[in-house]
């Protein structure tokens, strides 16, 4: 069942990056690109590939630290960025790059660097279990509060805020980079995750030291969460909603076990959200972030809705 | 052994425990009883040093101590089997006959029933190969044939793995036929003895502030409300 489930998911993630090379205020045709058209072929890989592999990643890491987060802190709920976690990193990347122009080439690895900073730091600020209602309520709040100094910092000082739009090879090989290191520590820390099935205080007794465990996970989701967000900006709700997708499909199955559809789930949507921005009204291009949100917003409300009695 | 040295301990000023000494005797099943928000509960905190006393000692405290709650929180569907080998590779045949588990293996904890889905947890507990077992009010929720199934399953294991077994209950009547010693909390003091010693309608009733009658034949005894 789960072969076939992530299958289906593949297959229409490969139609999409299909449809997003070809899509767009210029249509490429199959042909040209297949002939060496160099017109086409630049453009494909200049612009749209970047994007494409931006998306396809982006949106893979945006499920996969939901996912990570959601298991790690036993709450359904949240993501990095109901907690404040994406909105901060953006901020404190935009306050860094200000400071130090020079950076703003490794904005990326800055943001990830950020994230995971700012998701310790929000571990350590808040280290007892609160209820869920409560850790939402604050993490918007903070989330808020970055927003409006974000905005502010951004247009005082008239830097421009990270959009899809403007990807560049060197941002995607950044995010790569980040992708590719948060795995290894992943695989590092996979076999102790089937720990968190059980509650801290039976973890204590058995000896397993789940707070280094934790801290190990935070990292890996601060630094995708943070670089998502030096790229895209933040998308809320997203990382939220991708594992309660995934489960949907496959109501038994177990955290780990929803890895592979999570991040298919999050690659699809932030793929086909984008290719969306840009041909809907071409060749006006609309902010992929906001596409997003019409989407995951709802959906998040339908979960609150949904998992309310049983999470509050 | 585990032992309690003058130990102490306030909640916000409210003092749970004064000065209590006691020892745990090894090997054997220990009941904990007494009234509602007493500190039973405060006791086994204690003891897997969640909360330090203010003052005394607790020593002689086992590595491996295993705990079970009157309702486990499980925040993964995982399947029996996969519950019960979470830190071992092996299952132990001889609890899963005991608790009926057998057939149960591949189904997820979710779907049982609260009596069967009480007796995966001692199955889980059991699997640590505890030195000492702490059991908080494990039957509260269960019905009677599954009361009966568990404390008959933990007896029999106890008995021939001589673990110890510290258990709060609130059902005096197993708390006396299920145990060798029992504890019994009352005014932040504690007051020990051998289970058929400990069998005064007197200190029961004063305990509980309600008059109890305690009927027994040479086996058993039953403890009822005496109107």
């Amino acid at each position: 069942m789960h072969k076939a489930y992530n299958g289906i998911l593949a297959v229409a993630l490969i139609i999409s990056v299909g449809a997003a090379l070809l899509l767009g205020s210029t249509h490429l045709s199959l042909t040209a690109l297949l002939q060496g058209d160099p017109d086409a072929l630049k453009l494909a890989i200049n612009y749209r590939l970047p994007r494409i592999i931006v998306a396809v990643v982006g949106g893979a890491m945006i499920g996969l630290s939901g996912n990570l987060l959601q298991l790690v802190l036993r709450n359904h709920l949240v993501d990095a960025s109901i907690l404040g976690i994406m909105n901060g990193s953006q901020f404190l990347t935009l306050c860094l790059i200000v400071l130090i122009p020079a950076l703003t080439h490794l904005n990326v690895v800055i943001a990830a660097i950020c994230g995971m900073v700012l998701l310790i730091g929000w571990r350590v600020v808040i280290p007892k279990q609160r209820s869920t209602m409560q850790l939402i309520l604050v993490g918007i709040a903070t989330a808020m509060t970055f927003q409006s100094l974000t905005q502010l910092t951004s247009e005082g000082f008239g830097v421009p805020l990270p959009s899809l739009s403007t990807v560049t090879w060197g941002q995607t090989w950044q995010l790569l980079i980040v992708l590719v290191l948060g795995l290894m520590l992943l695989i590092i820390v996979w076999p102790q995750l089937k720990y968190f099935a059980l509650s801290s205080e039976q973890l204590r007794l058995l000896k397993v030291p789940e707070n280094r465990l934790l801290y190990f996970v935070l990292c890996i989701v601060g630094m995708w969460a943070g670089a998502v967000t030096g790229l895209l900006g933040v998308i809320f709700f997203l990382g939220a909603v991708l594992p309660q997708m995934s489960r949907l499909m496959a109501p038994h199955a177990k955290s780990q076990a929803l890895f592979a559809p999570t991040a298919l789930w999050g690659s699809l949507l932030l793929l086909n959200a984008d290719t969306l921005a840009r041909t809907i009204v071409a060749p006006t291009e609309l902010p992929t972030s906001a596409v997003l949100l019409a989407i995951s917003g709802p959906l998040f409300v339908l979960l609150l809705i949904k998992g309310g009695r049983k999470h509050a | 052994m585990l032992n309690f040295d003058h130990v102490s301990y306030a909640v916000n000023e409210k003092s749970i425990f004064t000065d209590i000494s006691a020892s745990l005797i090894d090997h054997e099943i220990t009941c904990l009883i007494g009234p509602n928000g007493i500190g039973k509960s405060t006791l086994f905190k204690l003891i897997i040093e969640s909360y330090q006393p203010q003052s005394g000692t607790i020593t002689g405290i086992p590595d491996n101590i295993a705990l079970l709650a009157q309702q486990n929180e499980l925040f993964e569907p995982l399947t029996v089997r996969e519950l019960l080998t979470i830190q071992r590779d092996t299952l132990d045949t001889e609890v899963l006959e005991l608790l009926h588990l057998t057939d149960l293996l591949d189904t997820q904890i979710d779907y049982l029933s609260g009596g069967q889905r009480q007796l995966v947890w001692l199955g889980y507990v059991l699997h640590q190969e505890p030195d000492l077992l702490l059991l908080d009010e494990p039957t509260t929720y269960l019905d009677l044939r599954y009361q009966q199934t568990f404390l008959n399953a933990l007896t029999v294991l106890q008995r021939k793995r001589q673990f110890t077994v510290l258990m709060i209950l609130h059902d005096l009547t197993q708390a006396y036929n299920y145990s060798d010693n029992i504890w019994l909390i009352n005014q932040q003091q504690l007051t020990i003895g051998k289970s058929h010693d400990m069998l005064d309608e007197t200190l029961l009733s004063k305990t509980f502030q309600l008059p109890l009658k305690i009927i027994t034949d040479d086996e058993h005894a039953l403890i009822i409300p005496k109107n």
